[in-house]
């Protein structure tokens, strides 16, 4: 890992004609039809980019409304980054056109694959690089979103940078990225499709951005690490000081290895990255959904002043859902405990009426909730906030319940509520809010709005209390992780306190994630 | 001056290969352990056939026969270990049946081992394998039906440290029967520790001989309250030497 400045600062320089090149040749624009050349230049606009844009064409003069330039040897100045999309065969050669003027390409084409044709065109396509002096990102890749450089590959413009970054080996999956980070509000530094990975791969992305100090998360969707070895000294050198969730495709698939003892055969690809993770504080993740949502729970999570408990203290108007998210907290390792009698004295005091029920987990009727416009909400969890110091508050609402409310803005007033109590508890405890819908489109609308609030405001939202029960585990597994490397660095450990609470049914080690 | 533990195991790997083996023998494999600091039992090979070496009356009874062949990897399947033989006659006995056992299975006898048993305890396993992306990782578990049908293991990336020895033991369910849950003896950690760390540790067996040892099985170690033997080991080696994945 790049630890020192010069190091650190050679990673950015090396990365920085992608995230915000300031001239862009974009090869594969037709000037009869919309291929994806143009839909590449009309996706930068939209996205608001600044620099300049060459279409590549052998013949036409001018694309998309912008002089076009028959190679890449003859644009008016040297190019950042080129975003190639045409037939595979055209592609070394369009390269070398560009030797000494190009520092990034990213190559969407396909048909450099494992057939003998494809393996051929690779190996052109890497000696085209490589003496052309540039680096390739691909091919089979579907581009770079970088909100600070105002680019983004599919429609819909950027967001406001932020500080996940996100690297895919799937183009497909990348979108998905894009398209659900958006609605949950994140933002990010940077996601990046890596397609074949033939020359700029994952051990490149994650220097990047372990060293990038715009970004605070990493996410990686990954199939296939060329070179697993480094990639283990590199998370493992970076000792979690940023979380890197990990979305591991074809676990089930590289099963198991063809062996001739016992151990061979007991090694599959599963466990080995279950190893690295453990080892390294990396967060696997298995579904799309969890990898989103973990990302959404460090983006938001500030480093706690106090000892991860695994302590959590649930709030809302819930009845069986506070009873069945209780269940799934257990199993993952987070204890629902009862709160300490002086809180719950102090909870009498308030004069919550009768229906609710005061210790952990607090569930309140929305009928009790919607008191004093939010203000008895914020009464409880302050009370709780102040007596208490769990490791996590899990508000839970359910909104079609409390959208029923039509006579007074119950959301609003409830959200008012949550965001005051975040911002009392900030490095003590942390906050996550679960909003419960439907789904249905009466009840979106509002929903969206208050995720964005939240998310502004430091708080992750989720769908459902097991999603929120699960990110929560990742934040603690993480923490404890940190806590418990920072202990044993630099000394011989004597005792393992993993070792004698085998057994107890809450020893976080012995989740099923990370 | 001393040979090295590993300038011992690659002149050992050497002879294997020359000999266009794959994997270690048995006592060879032992060498190897007991140069990084691993417990072996004590033995003495015996030839085919003919009268005991003087050198036998050195171990302590009750003793071990095993046979050693190239054509045979899990010995106690066929019938290739004898526990508890009471002295030389018993010995002597067993060697002959053993023979003629694997005559009829068509099996090479390289020779007999005759080693002492392992004071009793709790049969753990450790093992390696070397992943062509990851390059060694080392292997914890209990041993018998633990490893054998519950596949109750944990795994770490080498070159570990002690807190990731202290959280694969952990890790693996069945670890309680080692702290001497139902009555059985109770194994100090520290003594589990310092196994995986001489294996897997950052100057242990496994990073010295990265580039030789495509496959370890240490199967099993029997740890006790007082010590830890490997009772059995298993070195298989990568395709070419000193080459790379």
């Amino acid at each position: 890992m790049a630890t020192d400045r010069p190091a650190r600062n050679a990673v950015l320089e090396r990365f920085e004609p992608l995230f915000n090149p300031r001239a862009i040749a974009v090869a594969g624009v037709s000037a009869k039809t919309i291929s994806q050349g143009n839909t590449f230049i009309r996706n930068l606009r939209e996205a608001g980019y600044q620099g300049a844009i060459y279409p590549i064409h052998p013949s036409e003069s001018e694309l998309e409304g912008l002089p076009a330039f028959p190679s890449l040897a003859d644009t008016p100045t040297p190019v950042d980054y080129v975003f190639v999309a045409i037939g595979a065969e055209a592609v070394p050669a369009l390269l070398r056109s560009g030797a000494g003027r190009v520092r990034i390409a990213q190559v969407m084409s396909s048909g450099f694959g494992a057939n003998v044709g494809g393996r051929d065109l690779s190996r052109e396509l890497t000696a085209a690089v490589q003496s052309a002096g540039m680096r390739l990102l691909g091919p089979n890749c579907m581009g770079t979103c970088s909100p600070r450089g105002r680019m983004n590959f599919i429609a819909g413009g950027v967001d406001a940078p932020g500080s996940v970054g996100v690297m895919s080996q799937s183009g497909g999956l990348s979108i998905d990225v894009l398209r659900h980070g958006r609605y949950r509000g994140m933002r990010f530094s940077g996601v990046v499709s890596l397609g074949n990975c033939l020359d700029l791969g994952p051990n490149d992305l994650l220097e990047y951005f372990l060293a990038d100090p715009n970004t605070r998360v990493i996410g990686a969707y990954l199939e296939h690490v060329p070179d697993g070895r480094r990639f283990f000294e590199q998370l493992r050198a970076a000792q979690a000081a940023k979380p890197v969730v990990i979305l591991k495709g074809g676990r089930s698939a590289q099963g198991q290895r063809a062996a001739a003892s016992h151990t061979g055969s007991l090694a599959s690809d599963d466990q080995i990255w279950r190893a690295m993770a453990r080892q390294t504080g990396t967060v696997m993740v298995d579904t799309l959904e969890q990898f989103i949502d973990v990302l959404a729970a460090f983006e938001t999570s500030e480093p706690l002043q106090v000892r991860p408990s695994a302590r959590v203290v649930l709030f809302g108007n819930g009845g069986g859902a506070s009873v069945l998210a209780a269940d799934c907290m257990a199993q993952l390792g987070l204890e629902v405990s009862p709160l300490r009698p002086e809180t719950v004295a102090a909870l009498e005091q308030l004069g919550v009426p009768p229906g609710a029920s005061l210790d952990n987990p607090i569930d309140v009727p929305a009928n009790i909730l919607q008191r004093e416009r939010g203000g008895l909400a914020r009464r409880i969890l302050s009370t709780v906030g102040a007596h208490e110091t769990p490791e996590a508050i899990v508000v839970h609402l359910n909104l079609p319940v409390i959208l029923g409310y039509r006579h007074v803005d119950m959301l609003g007033d409830l959200m008012q509520a949550v965001i005051h109590v975040r911002s009392q508890m900030a490095s003590r405890s942390r906050l996550l809010l679960v909003l419960r819908s439907t789904g249905q489109p009466e009840f979106e609308e509002r929903r969206s709005e208050c995720v964005c609030l939240a998310m502004q405001a430091g708080i992750p939202v989720f769908g459902q209390l097991s999603e929120a029960a699960h990110a929560l585990a990742a934040l603690h597994g993480h923490a404890s992780f940190v806590q418990s490397r920072c202990q044993s660095t630099g000394t011989e450990i004597r005792s393992c306190p993993s070792y004698h609470t085998i057994g107890t049914a809450t020893y976080a080690g012995q989740r099923s994630i990370a | 001056m001393q040979e090295s533990p590993n300038d011992l195991a690659r002149r050992l790997i050497d002879v294997a290969r020359r000999d266009g083996r794959r994997s270690l023998d048995e006592a060879a494999a032992k060498q190897v352990l007991a140069a990084y600091g691993i417990d072996v039992p004590r033995s003495v090979r015996i030839p085919l056939e003919g009268p005991m070496p003087g050198a036998l009356a050195d171990l302590a009874a009750p003793y071990v026969l095993k046979i050693m062949s190239r054509d045979v990897l899990h010995k106690s399947d066929m019938g290739g270990v004898r526990l508890a033989l009471a002295d030389a006659l018993a010995v002597s006995a067993a060697r002959a049946d053993m023979t003629n056992a694997a005559a009829r299975a068509d099996v090479r006898l390289d020779g007999f081992l005759v080693e002492e048993m392992a004071p009793a305890g709790h049969d753990i396993v450790i093992g390696a394998f070397r992943d062509a992306s990851f390059g060694q990782t080392l292997m914890f578990g209990l041993g018998g039906i633990f490893v054998e049908l519950l596949k109750d293991v944990s795994f770490r990336i080498c070159p570990i440290q002690r807190v990731d020895a202290c959280e694969m033991i952990a890790e693996v369910r069945s670890a309680p029967v080692l702290l001497g849950a139902r009555g059985g003896v109770a194994v100090a950690e520290a003594r589990l520790v310092d196994l995986l760390m001489l294996i897997g540790g950052p100057r242990g067996l496994l990073e010295d001989l990265a580039d030789e040892l495509a496959e370890v099985d240490l199967n099993p170690i029997i740890v006790s309250a007082t010590g830890a033997v490997a009772a059995d080991a298993r070195f298989l080696l990568t395709e070419r030497a000193g080459h790379g994945d």
